[in-house]
């Protein structure tokens, strides 16, 4: 019924010469003689490719026909010829569509049977060999010149006026439809009306009577704009639009499927968005933000909670020994992702291409991969940041503790080696076997190496701040002439593991024969890695000559390798190599931090197995006062910790397109990459198929926010639209594509993407021009005549009369009763009773009482398959799904909830204390007249009429003012916004 | 494009709840429209033989090999290895000699069916029963196995079976839901409400809860409730600042149904309790059902409220045997400990209850258009849950495992579908869960092709891009 409808709609825009698919069939009063090659690529080509090409085509094709190409279709068979031009009795095709044998199953319709028919009695000509799906869209398919794909073109505005209505460019768009079917636009509404419209719209809440009053009095353009500015400029603005969003993200905090863990830190994603929305971050800012946050401003708090979109879906735990289902799952997750990602910002239905080429937009399975391969990085999990602003007494005191920490250490471990050379220690230390020519009497010497942190077992064993590197220069009697150390910085869950710091120092010789070179982890028996050693190297500074250069590329592997915990590299264990000497339990690991490039990697020691051979008393009182200073601060880090949900990256690996979607049938390798279908925008990122996850994600995140991309602009124009007037140009608006609805107005919404693409993708400002256009402002009264041409308002005739979202009745009704807790941001208020049945988590609904709960429901704990009843009546949707459009239904059970749900009573009551308070202070005795009024008023934002305040004063006589607050609270007048 | 009409103020879709059957019948009706996505113009609607159905969930996978798939080689086999070079690959990885049925096989009734003394009153009623042997699932998996038995999807997020009815048949009663749920009373499945969720259909067709209590369901009552005459007052009031809005603003629709909804309120105050009291259940009935013994109390109840909302005029009532997968002892049939401790403790729960439901549909006529389905998300290994040896648990086994139904338009005593000898893996007519939806759906006069519902870029059906009807066991 779905494509029953939309033709209709089609037929409707061809009429009005609107639609955008009438530009390609303009003229045709006189079109233009077709080719024959036209003919096939039109008609043809989309039968054979949708039909027939699954299985004849490719590499094997099913009974060794090929139909893809023109010289294998042509080809004779041992039965006969396949496609004899003009001859439909030879044409054994023919014979096969014709008797239903083929397509097996599904035969093709009498329609589809006469195109072929006509095709080969007319000389079965053939047009673009081999045959391409995806060249030119179809009655069944998209291809690339699919409307939605295309750059972004400036239309000319309409030249229809009315002065006396329009009163921006959106005016004139939105004219000119009505207009030629003869339908008036609608005058404005009511002041009143107006201003509750634009209150619930842009801020979720009602607007204070005494603003309706004023507005009332002066209903001036100045004063609506003035109104406009104040509301999104307002904090309550990004409470309501960041609402919206989350919908589209499927933003949920806690897992799904069997054990549904709570997610007790995802919150900062939700607030993230609410603070990008006040402070109208631009929307391409925004979109990278949210692909590779974590990676355009790493290790922030800020980058850590954007890429909160990428993992607030569903996350399954439970996935068994058998690694075929972890890697199935895997792909469902990454399904899911790239998924959001697509539709999000581009409104594509990607996901759709992954078990075959895509049915009805031009997407192949190849595409697929590489798309998810650019998402291949994203894990699930927590990361930990130091308290974003941390008090400057903290910080000093931390750096005050690691500074004595390490001056402590570098001397005891320099005590101690110099008693003894040859420590028995787990730690690894390297010595050059061979001593160094770099000691001569009064010359000086420069040395400079690389390192970086570095791990490769587990995050407890991860580079920490105070973890490092000593290099010594050591002669023949164990004199140390120099000694420096250096820290990697902390591991920070792999972000930082490929990036060196340069570190130099110099020393002048003594003249006291060739030195050794040594390097040692310090601490030692940290139980930590101290940081990957790169391109050690020695210059005898007055002569620039080099006296020694390594840079551990030659470390040679002895085990198999294994792999770094968080970016997934190679770690040779037990790497050799004959310049160095090693020593310690551990010995010597070399890490591959890119493509054959080798680093030295530092083991700690085991913890407590310090020198214990040389320990005097002075040294373990030392040892002891170091082993105190660790645990003050380990202390103050874990106290300023805060923990996000969020993307914990992995190294991706080489992804492989897989067969139907069988994870056990792996074939090529791709490269991530982006749609070749969105014209304008190389899908290539320029990375190779083993980039990293920073790369990736990168690419992807610049990709798509490009300006030439035309459906990444057209998306969010089209969302910003559908909330202001409850539908959008394109009705469908997380799918721009084949399946997807057609726009009402394409002009209009390439014009209002591209001043969004002006505006500097300022999101207030689209609002703004929205807002201020006649076409929102219209009165939402129901015309019939006009309703009898254009029933469903495609034209918007007039403005869209619209239910109230659940979020915003809750919020309205605390407001009114005077109970909203407006504090914003941090965890949410939870309206669950959580029943844990371990492992698994059950969310029991409840009712609790307290300011603390009495929070905007934005703020609201959004856990996976539990709303209250009033929030699930009113069609607030569960998280599990992307929701970028909400239903709006009616049910008994919607009566139900709002008449007698203990909320709705005791706001009620709330409500009534509010009045009878407020009155108290302006009058003596306050009547129930006065308290009608006043609860009509606050209620429903206008007087009563007389005939309703004489019924609702006898019945406050009878009843009390409670029940008349419950009764207004469900009232339609109060649920509708016109 | 219903989306499309959902959004839009002024459709007559919001009065859906409040026609009997319309919403139901104006959607087959479009659907036996031709379009060119889906194959309905070429597959014509089946005729309903079912009015409504009641849907039992094993939770936990229950053992084929214990129950009603009867196999003599198992026996022989026991204590050995599981013949042949195939390596299972098991949920836990352990796998172990192979274990026969604990149960004795009996062919039953007129029809010779096998049934074990497993459960011994289903057996009395085995010539009502069709059993399907050869079930497959996609998932080792409980939670992504048990979303597929009810969703056709492994994972959260899509419309349950019930929904699906829900959406494509309507309501008869107006007064009380269209699919209703009734768990275990030691506890609800993992994922809760996310098993009998609507998705992406709308919240109206998801599954009601029912509870036992004053408060059947949420929010029935007020926790205040007021006297008679005030409630009356109060909806009066209501009603009349509604009238004159409406005629305010003209046609609406969404303004018109919620005047209806709440004319309802008072209705559903009335229809609600009456459904579940059983006040009026003869003792016999009553003792029948199993309500004077502890361990069958619980679901006789439940079986008892399930034919009562069925009378009522209740479209599918969903009834769940074990809750929670963890806990100790597990609440459901996931024996990997012991799995004749387990099954005969769960058993014992539900056999005479579900036995008793059945004699009693038919003996009131209604077994003639009711659809009754008993499924497990999967079953269990033939082989125990052990490293080599031969333990006393049962692993989870997707592989080929058996469910039944019973009543409406069914071959009635018979078993479709064979397991190998030992009943690990289906060989013969495997049956996978589309298949299931969409015989489910054929029986209730859907074709399950056509039963679609645009969201995100998809036509989105039950049986994905799936499924085929069972034909051989359709009466």
């Amino acid at each position: 019924m779905t494509q029953l409808t939309r033709a209709l709609l089609y037929v409707v825009a061809v009429i009005t010469g609107l639609c955008a698919a009438t530009e390609s069939a303009r003229g045709q009063t006189s079109p233009p003689a077709k080719t024959g090659a036209e003919t096939f690529d039109q008609t043809i080509a989309p039968i054979l490719a949708a039909q027939c090409l699954t299985c004849h085509s490719g590499p094997s094709p099913k009974g060794k026909l090929d139909l893809s190409q023109k010289a294998t279709a042509f080809r004779a068979s041992k039965d006969g010829a396949v496609i004899v031009a003009g001859d439909l009795e030879k044409s054994l095709l023919w014979e096969q569509i014709d008797s239903d044998e083929m397509p097996p199953k599904h035969p093709l319709s009498a329609a589809e049977k006469k195109t072929i028919r006509d095709w080969i009695v007319s000389g079965a000509e053939w047009g673009s060999d081999p045959i391409d799906p995806f060249r030119v869209s179809s009655s069944r398919r998209a291809g690339y010149d699919w409307w939605s794909l295309q750059p972004l073109k400036q239309p000319s505005v309409p030249m229809v006026d009315d002065p006396s209505w329009s009163r921006n460019e959106i005016d004139r768009f939105i004219l000119t439809a009505p207009k030629k079917q003869g339908i008036s636009p609608s005058p404005p509404a009511s002041p009143r009306t107006l201003v509750r419209r634009l209150y619930i719209d842009l801020i979720g809440l009602p607007p204070p009577v005494e603003v309706m009053d004023h507005f009332e009095k002066n209903p001036t353009t100045a004063a609506w704009e003035k109104l406009v500015d104040d509301l999104l400029a307002s904090k309550e603005y990004g409470e309501r639009w960041a609402r919206h969003w989350l919908d589209v993200v499927r933003f949920g905090e806690s897992d799904g499927y069997e054990y549904n863990s709570p997610r007790e830190n995802a919150w900062h994603y939700r607030d993230w968005v609410i603070r990008a929305f006040n402070d109208d971050m631009p929307y391409d800012e925004f979109t990278r933000m949210q692909i590779a946050g974590d990676v355009i401003k790493p290790n922030t708090l800020e980058g850590a909670a954007a890429v909160g979109l990428l993992v607030a879906g569903t996350h399954n735990k439970v996935l068994g020994v058998n690694a075929a289902m972890k890697l199935a799952a895997r792909h469902d997750e990454l399904e899911e992702v790239a998924g959001t990602v697509a539709q999000t910002f581009l409104g594509l239905t990607v996901h759709c291409a992954r078990c075959h080429d895509h049915k009805f937009e031009p997407i192949t399975t190849g595409e697929y991969y590489s798309f998810i391969a650019a998402l291949d990085g994203v894990n699930h999990g927590e990361t930990k940041f130091r308290a974003p602003s941390p008090s400057q007494d903290v910080s000093k005191q931390r750096e005050a503790l690691i500074s004595h920490r390490t001056e402590l250490h570098k001397q005891l471990v320099e005590q101690m080696l110099a008693q003894n050379e040859t420590i028995s220690t787990t730690a690894n230390q390297l010595r050059t076997n061979d001593p160094i020519d770099a000691n001569d009497k009064g010359k000086t010497y420069r040395v400079s190496l690389k390192l970086a942190p570095s791990t490769w077992a587990s995050a407890a064993q991860a580079t920490g701040d105070q973890d490092g590197v000593t290099i010594q220069i050591v002669e023949k009697d164990g004199t140390v002439l120099a000694s420096h150390s250096y820290r990697a910085g902390a591991w920070n869950g792999g972000k930082a593991a490929a990036t060196f710091q340069s570190q130099t120092f110099e020393y002048t010789g003594d003249g006291k024969g060739p030195a050794h070179i040594r390097l040692l982890p310090f601490p030692l028996h940290s139980g930590r890695f101290g940081g990957a050693v790169d391109d050690l190297e020695i210059v005898e500074i007055a002569s620039k000559k080099t006296v020694f250069a390594e840079t551990f590329d030659e470390l040679k592997q002895r085990n198999t390798p294994g792999k770094q915990a968080d970016t997934g590299r190679r770690v040779f264990f037990g790497a050799v190599s004959d310049r160095w000497g090693s020593t310690g339990t551990n010995t010597v690991h070399a890490v591959e931090h890119a493509d054959g490039n080798l680093a030295l990697q530092l083991f700690g020691g085991e913890p407590g197995g310090l020198l214990v051979k040389a320990q005097s008393p002075e040294q373990k009182k030392q040892q002891a006062e170091i082993d105190a200073l660790d645990r003050q601060l380990s202390a103050l880090n874990s106290a300023s910790e805060v923990a996000v949900y969020s993307v914990v990256a992995r190294n991706p690996g080489i992804m492989r397109v897989l067969l139907r979607g069988e994870v056990t049938q792996p074939a090529e390798e791709v490269t991530p990459g982006g749609i070749t279908a969105i014209s304008n925008v190389s899908p290539s990122f320029g990375i190779d198929k083993a980039a990293s996850d920073e790369q990736r994600r990168k690419s992807l995140a610049n990709w798509i926010s490009h300006r030439d991309n035309g459906p990444f602009h057209r998306v969010m124009v089209n969302r910003i639209w559908q909330q202001h007037f409850g539908q959008g140009i394109v009705t469908s608006p997380s799918d721009l594509g084949f399946s997807g609805g057609r726009p009402s107005h394409p002009h209009l919404l390439d014009w209002l993407a591209i001043r969004f693409r002006e505006d500097g993708y300022s999101i207030k400002k689209m609002h703004k021009r929205i807002v201020t256009s006649m076409a929102y402002q219209q009165s939402s009264q129901l015309r019939p005549q006009a309703a009898a041409i254009d029933g469903g308002n495609r034209f918007l005739w007039r403005q869209n009369p619209r239910r109230i979202e659940g979020e915003a009745l809750r919020d309205s009704i605390l407001d009114i009763a005077g109970q909203l807790n407006r504090i914003p941001f941090g965890p949410g208020y939870r309206d669950v009773k959580i029943v844990e049945v371990p492992p698994a988590f059950y969310y029991m609904p409840i009712d609790p009482i307290g300011s603390e709960f009495n929070r905007r429901t934005i703020y609201r704990w959004n856990i996976r398959g539990q709303r209250s009843a009033l929030l699930d009546t009113f069609d607030c949707p569960d998280p599990s799904t992307r929701t970028p459009t909400r239903m709006v239904t009616t049910t008994p059970s919607q009566a139900l909830s709002q008449w007698n749900d203990s909320f709705i009573l005791r706001m009620s009551e709330k409500l009534s204390e509010r009045i009878i308070s407020e009155l108290r202070g302006q009058e003596k005795a306050p009547g129930p007249q006065q308290q009608v009024i006043r609860a009509w008023r606050l209620v429903l934002g206008r007087s009563p009429t007389a005939e309703e305040s004489a019924k609702s004063v006898r019945f406050v006589e009878e009843h009390g003012l409670p029940l008349l607050c419950r009764v207004l609270f469900n009232s339609n007048e109060f649920v509708l916004i016109d | 494009m219903l989306t499309e009409k959902s959004n839009l103020l002024g459709r007559r879709d919001f009065l859906d709840f409040s026609l009997v059957g319309l919403g139901g019948a104006a959607l087959l009706s479009l659907l036996q429209q031709p379009t060119q996505a889906s194959a309905a113009a070429r597959s014509p609607h089946p005729i309903a033989k079912a009015k409504r159905a009641i849907h039992i969930c094993l939770v936990g996978g229950f053992s084929q090999v214990d129950s009603f798939d009867y196999k003599p080689e198992l026996e022989k086999l026991h204590g050995k290895a599981l013949p042949g070079s195939m390596k299972p690959q098991t949920f836990f990885g352990g796998v172990g000699l192979l274990r026969k049925g604990e149960w004795k096989f009996q062919q039953r009734g007129k029809s010779g069916l096998w049934v074990s003394d497993l459960f011994p009153h289903l057996a009395d009623v085995a010539d009502e029963l069709t059993v399907i042997r050869s079930m497959v699932a996609d998932s080792a998996n409980h939670m992504p196995a048990m979303f597929q038995e009810n969703s056709g999807f492994q994972s959260n997020g899509f419309p349950s079976l019930g929904s699906w009815l829900s959406y494509g048949l309507g309501n008869v009663s107006e007064s009380l839901p269209t699919f209703v749920v009734l768990p275990d009373a030691r506890s609800l499945p993992n994922g809760g409400a996310s098993n009998w969720s609507s998705g992406f259909l709308p919240a109206t067709h998801q599954g009601v809860l029912f509870a036992s209590g004053p408060q059947p369901i949420r929010n029935l009552f007020a926790g205040k409730q007021l006297p008679e005459k005030t409630e009356a007052d109060a909806m009066g009031l209501l009603s009349s600042i509604n009238q004159s809005h409406l005629a305010s603003r003209g046609d609406n629709d969404l303004l018109k149904a919620r005047i209806r909804a709440y004319e309802l309120v008072a209705k559903m105050q009335g229809s609600v309790p009456d459904a579940v009291d059983f006040s009026k259940e003869p003792a016999s009935v009553k003792t029948a059902y199993g309500f004077d013994q502890q361990v069958t109390v619980d679901c006789a109840q439940r079986c008892l409220l399930a034919r009562r909302l069925l009378e009522r005029g209740v479209r599918f009532v969903q009834l769940f045997s074990g809750g929670a997968f963890g806990g100790k002892p597990r609440h459901g049939w996931d024996g990997h400990e012991d799995n004749h401790e387990n099954h005969s403790r769960e058993a014992a729960m539900i056999d005479k209850p579900i036995a008793a439901l059945l004699a009693d549909l038919k003996q009131r006529g209604m077994l003639e258009d009711t659809l009754i389905l008993c499924t497990s998300e999967f079953g269990r290994t033939p082989f125990t849950q052990s490293n080599g040896t031969l333990g006393l648990g049962r692993d989870h086994n997707p592989e080929g495992f058996t469910c039944w139904m019973a009543g409406a338009g069914l071959r009635k005593g018979v078993a479709y579908g064979e397991t190998d000898p030992v009943g690990w893996r289906a060989v013969e007519n495997p049956v996978t869960w589309p298949d299931f939806h969409a015989t489910v759906l054929h029986l209730l006069g859907i074709n399950h092709e056509a039963l679609t519902y645009y969201h995100n870029g998809i036509d989105r059906r039950l049986t994905n891009v799936h499924g085929h009807v069972v034909k051989e066991i359709l009466a």
